[in-house]
């Protein structure tokens, strides 16, 4: 299935695609307006560069989403999240030519090449009022070219894009199709960012269905009573988010199957799924399936799925994440960072056709995590992972990567950039558990001794500092200043004593 | 300082990770990020251990936690 066929075949609906606030658009709109875009970028641009967006959940998005492919370019959904020295940095690694700006914000032209052109929602209303244009579909993308680019949290300290092509995508719901699988003529919640690939189970399966997309903007959520207004409104059928939406909506009482009555799918993904959500959530949603979805973005949004069943939340065992795509071919690795001698526990390795072709202009990157594997990409997840039959079980990171709320990220991208603060000698940044979950982030930072220190203006300007180059929700909310770092045999930042002597 | 007060610092000061934050009232906590969307779901537990009272979804939002001044008004209306 391949979301430009499912919506030429439903280019005459007048059925409503997708629903933001007090705005629709109905299948055939979304359809005009993609076209023109399309023919926009062949006319406008010189090269097949990738396109960015910069925005939230704006309808138009969406548009210039599907304009895009139609144009035989891949998109680089960026959120509002991302600092402007972030997106320029996106720019120029991936030579955009254009940047569509919904933030409501201006960019920097410091931060851009010249010659790039921002589209803001002024500029964008002469390409919706342009005359009907209608593409060639030889135009679209193709199997083996990129449909988008996410820039995801690197360790260097610079953002790495997993590039996805149309085919990754296809296979992805070849395979989870079954999961996936909705009552038709229905409505789906859209909350994810477009920026995180699980949001592709609304844009490239639901949507390509025929459903209606719920939109949920950052800004509702900063108000809950807002929130579950618009959540009453949706009427949703199906729900897909991170662990940690929901639970922002579990902690009122007023979140159940009352203001959701249809509610029947809730698909939850990101990070780890703990039981006592689950437990809460059949509580709440007594007749909705609720299912765990695991994966990195490398391997095309999920690598491997599962219904939560009620009889799993008896088990000793955490939640399971679930079977592995039927199409590929996994094992588990071992290697130092195997806490047991377990035969059945390792790094996760997958071969499939949902691994992606590598990082963007990357190939020294690309080269440590991909490679062949009988005539299929394969990739090193770095989750170590243990088995029971063919269910798969999530036990940690051989690597600094984790997951705050829902967001990936490389606790080196923030001592990186944290290094780049003039005041900042050394750092570093360690995560704070409450139970299963990464409560906070914690940074230790060396202060180059020549500067005067007032405790908590210090701070402040290395968190101010800090939000120009990485995105807000990376920055560290504590922040412990020492004196000086103890180090180990090694010769290195010795982490553990620190861990110790301050926690 | 009242009770009241003492219980919204008590609650910002863990929640925040941080007794600075005590030294400065108006002090935006979300722009200086001691506090985001998510934190609010800590607040909202604190409260409701501490005071073991129901937090209602229609009471809480993110310009009522934003200060420490604005989150005692909040605890004061709604105790």
């Amino acid at each position: 299935m391949w979301i430009l066929d499912e919506l030429k075949g439903m280019r005459e609906s007048d059925r409503i695609a997708i629903i933001h606030r007090n705005k629709t658009i109905t299948f055939k709109e979304l359809w005009l307006l993609s076209e023109k875009i399309a023919i926009y970028h062949n006319e406008e641009l010189k090269t097949k560069n990738p396109i960015i967006i910069y925005a939230n959940k704006e309808i138009e998005a969406t548009a210039i989403m599907l304009g895009t492919l139609k144009s035989g370019r891949a998109y680089v959904f960026v959120d509002t999240t991302f600092p402007q020295e972030r997106v320029g940095k996106i720019a120029k690694k991936t030579k955009a030519e254009i940047i569509y700006n919904f933030s409501g914000t201006d960019l920097s032209e410091d931060a851009f090449n010249e010659y790039i052109k921002i589209i803001k929602p002024s500029e964008f209303e002469d390409i919706k009022f342009s005359e009907n244009k209608n593409i060639s579909e030889s135009e679209w993308v193709k199997g083996d070219d990129l449909s988008y680019i996410l820039f995801t949290s690197g360790s260097t300290g610079e953002p790495k894009g997993v590039g996805i092509t149309k085919n990754n995508i296809i296979n992805f719901i070849e395979g989870f199709k079954d999961i996936l699988e909705i009552d038709l003529e229905k409505v789906s919640l859209n909350q994810v960012s477009y920026s995180f690939d699980i949001s592709g189970i609304q844009f490239y399966y639901y949507l390509a269905c025929g459903e209606t997309l719920f939109n949920i903007d950052s800004q509702m959520t900063a108000n809950i009573s807002e929130l579950f207004a618009y959540l009453n409104k949706s009427k949703a059928s199906s729900w897909v988010s991170t662990p940690s939406f929901i639970e922002m909506c579990v902690i009122y009482d007023e979140f159940n199957s009352d203001l959701l009555p249809n509610l029947s799918k809730i698909i939850l993904a990101g990070e780890v799924l703990t039981k006592k959500l689950a437990r809460e959530l059949f509580h709440r949603f007594p007749k909705a399936k609720i299912y765990n979805g695991y994966g990195p973005s490398e391997v095309t949004i999920f690598t491997s799925a599962c219904e939560i069943k009620p009889e799993m939340l008896e088990e000793d065992d955490n939640l399971p994440i679930g079977k592995v795509i039927k199409e590929a071919t996994y094992w588990l690795e071992k290697n130092e960072n195997c806490l047991t001698p377990n035969s059945e526990e390792g790094e996760l390795i997958v071969a499939s056709n949902s691994v992606c072709e590598g990082y963007y202009m990357q190939p020294e990157l690309t080269m440590k995590s991909f490679f062949e594997y009988k005539g299929k990409k394969a990739f090193r997840t770095k989750d170590l992972v243990y088995k029971k039959g063919d269910m798969l079980y999530f036990k940690g990171r051989t690597d600094f990567q984790i997951k705050l709320n829902g967001y990936r990220i490389e606790l080196e991208d923030i001592e990186c950039n944290m290094n780049k603060i003039d005041i900042v000698a050394k750092n570093i940044v360690l995560p704070i558990y409450k139970g299963e979950k990464i409560s906070y982030l914690h940074a230790f930072v060396l202060i180059d001794k020549k500067v005067k220190q007032n405790s908590l203006e210090t701070k402040l300007y290395i968190k101010n500092e800090l939000k120009k180059k990485i995105p807000s929700y990376m920055v560290p909310r504590k922040i412990t200043i020492l004196d000086k770092f103890p180090i180990n045999s090694n010769g290195k930042v010795d982490r553990k004593k620190i861990i110790m002597e301050n926690t | 300082m009242d009770k009241i007060e003492i219980m919204a610092r008590e609650i910002l000061k863990t929640v925040c990770e941080s007794d600075e934050i005590l030294k400065n009232p108006d002090m935006d906590l979300f722009e200086t990020n001691y506090l985001d969307s998510f934190a609010i779901l800590d607040i909202v537990v604190e409260i409701e251990e501490r005071l073991n009272i129901k937090v209602k979804a229609n009471s809480i939002n993110k310009s009522k936690v934003r200060t420490v001044n604005e989150f005692t008004k909040f605890l004061r209306e709604n105790i």
